[in-house]
């Protein structure tokens, strides 16, 4: 009963058994383990980012995010997404310009909102605009 | 004319043998595949040339230093064929061991050559004296040193070399889309079913357990995975597992195509997959760590894949290690794949590569690479019956760990089917998840097999 508990699969008993010149039942056997322990180790690894991935979702940044994304959905007739990408642009130029290039931007907060915009999302924006103003050397 | 013989005696053309034109002749395919054809040159360039060198006589490139000379089995010493301060060449007769008989076997007689070139200092063992596996039977000394590919191959025998390319090839890697759609690891799990039915197969035909797993690892597709499992649990067929892994490797985009159109309609093939959500730093962080964890306290032998793997993604994601995260991607994974391929291409010579079972391995091999592509593809349809968001099944071929050349291909194969669908961030989810997978199934293996 104890062994079972222990050694569902037998697993432990293969181990043993295949080092002599096992019969083909046995070593069929061993690859069922095989299978077992390559599928429960990635799904339980699916389950363990399941986990933390919840924990993220749930995170009030995300909220935050979601909420900002959401609103501004409504707000799209006054703000498009377009508008706003490019003013966080000019924003980020304006603190490379003043700060220099090693400054980095931690969050920006948008004023008539009250909420934080994840400057993740326009990481790419960002980082082209900063070259582009390196490149011209705008002070 | 006697000094014109002689003389020819003493070049290298009085020893060259057929099977080292044979192996020339197969440095030329593989040189033509790596060059004309482009595939994998990183790594069939440098097996090439090595193996180009393992065929040619050159005395003092590949020979071991002087030291103990071991006796590979339990036995009793019949004859001595030295005796202490006599001189030896690379390849002369130190003794023969007579093995120990058992009901099954009669005993047999071994005759013990020297790997290199010494004088002989002590033989500790008497005549009639009995030996054990592996107990020095007698000790030479040379003020010459091995030769440099003895060194550099320490790195396969001690193996350093692939879980150092995993460091690399971890730091290289983004595990973004795996850990936004982390269902899509179950794709590289299954990828692995194709190795364990070629295992039984390369049972069948008589290879060893140990064995059998070297050869079955070809179908994860993963390099350094095959050469650290075969050197630590079948080392005399290393060179054939290298070749045929690094070879199907290169032939993903012919090889799997035709697998993944055969197993699939085109209403799956033009299955659009919802778009991936962003992945935060720590999340990521938080999943190096949490891999780490896992896999090495389920399989300790894969701790040095996993660990190195992870490593190099941490020093990636972490974002405070730019130098070291440039280091890993580059000059070290740059410099270690040149002596990892002429290290395994030093190992090919004629003698140990032109052998009957090559072909079998080779043939085993695109059965482990055509399965395990099957099952990946297979896996995704089966999700489908249980998941709303559908998996486009073009994606489980990516659980092989051909990174990212299995993920290009599916999202190729997609593209012809709907110009518009991209899948190669969905495919790298399998892709990535097929390299664990692998090195799971490599610690499982390791510590199963290994010793027995």
């Amino acid at each position: 009963m104890l062994e079972s508990l222990i050694d569902p699969f037998g697993y432990l008993a293969i181990l043993g058994l295949l080092a002599q010149d096992a019969p083909f039942a046995e070593v069929v056997a061993y690859q069922l383990t095989a299978v077992a322990v390559v599928i429960f180790s990635l799904t339980a690894l699916w389950f363990l980012s399941e986990i933390i991935s919840l924990w993220f979702r749930k995170s009030p940044f995300e909220k935050a995010r979601g909420q900002v994304i959401t609103k501004r959905r409504k707000e799209a007739a006054t703000l498009s997404s377009e508008e706003e990408i490019r003013l966080i642009a000019v924003i980020a130029a304006s603190v490379v310009a003043v700060c220099g290039p090693r400054a980095a931007i931690r969050s920006i907060v948008d004023a008539t909102s009250k909420e934080p915009v994840n400057p993740n999302l326009v990481a790419w924006t960002l980082q082209g605009r900063l070259q582009h103003h390196g490149s011209h050397s705008v002070r | 004319m006697d000094v014109l013989t002689q003389f020819f005696q003493l070049t290298g053309f009085g020893q060259i043998t057929w099977q080292m034109v044979t192996m020339w002749a197969v440095v030329g395919v593989l040189l033509y595949l790596a060059i004309a054809k482009g595939f994998e040159p990183l790594l069939l360039v440098p097996i090439a040339f090595g193996a180009l060198l393992a065929n040619l006589p050159t005395k003092g490139l590949v020979n071991e230093p002087a030291g103990p000379i071991l006796s590979p089995i339990d036995g009793q010493v019949v004859e001595w064929h030295v005796r202490v301060g006599e001189e030896l060449s690379e390849g002369a007769l130190v003794a023969t061991i007579e093995g120990q008989s058992t009901p099954e076997s009669p005993a047999k007689r071994l005759e013990i050559r020297s790997l290199a070139h010494g004088e002989i200092i002590a033989l500790p063992v008497s005549e009639k004296g009995v030996v054990r596996e592996g107990e020095v039977i007698a000790q030479l000394y040379s003020k010459e040193p091995g030769g440099l590919f003895y060194y550099i191959k320490q790195g396969i025998t001690l193996e350093i070399f692939p879980p150092i390319i995993f460091l690399g090839v971890g730091a290289l890697t983004d595990f973004g889309p795996l850990i936004a759609n982390p269902r899509t690891l179950l794709l590289g799990a299954a990828a692995q079913i194709g190795v364990m039915i070629t295992f039984l197969a390369a049972f069948l035909v008589g290879f060893s357990p140990g064995e059998a797993a070297s050869i079955a690892i070809i179908g994860g597709a993963d390099g350094p995975t095959a050469i650290f499992i075969s050197s630590k649990l079948a080392a005399e067929l290393l060179p054939a597992v290298a070749v045929a892994a690094y070879s199907y490797m290169s032939l993903v985009p012919l090889i799997q195509p035709p697998i993944m159109r055969l197993l699939t309609t085109r209403e799956e093939r033009l299955i659009r997959m919802r778009s991936l959500r962003s992945v935060s730093k720590l999340e990521r962080i938080l999943f190096a760590l949490s891999v780490t964890l896992f896999c090495i306290l389920l399989v300790p032998p894969a701790a040095s894949l996993v660990g190195m793997l992870m490593l190099g993604n941490l020093l990636r994601e972490c974002g405070v290690v730019d130098r070291l995260v440039k280091s890993a991607q580059n000059e070290i994974i740059n410099i270690t794949t040149i002596f990892l391929g002429t290290s395994v291409g030093i190992t090919m010579t004629g003698e140990r590569f032109l052998q009957p079972q090559t072909l079998k391995i080779i043939g085993l091999g695109v059965v482990a690479f055509a399965l395990s592509t099957a099952s990946g593809v297979l896996m995704a349809k089966l999700m489908n019956l249980f998941s709303k968001n559908k998996l486009n099944p073009l994606i489980g071929s990516a659980g092989v760990s051909a990174v990212p050349m299995a993920a290009r291909v599916s999202h190729l194969e997609g593209q012809r089917a709907d110009p518009g669908n991209f899948l190669l961030m969905h495919a790298m989810g399998p892709n990535v998840a097929g390299v664990i997978g692998t090195a799971v199934v490599a610690g499982f293996y390791i510590s199963t097999l290994a010793g027995r």
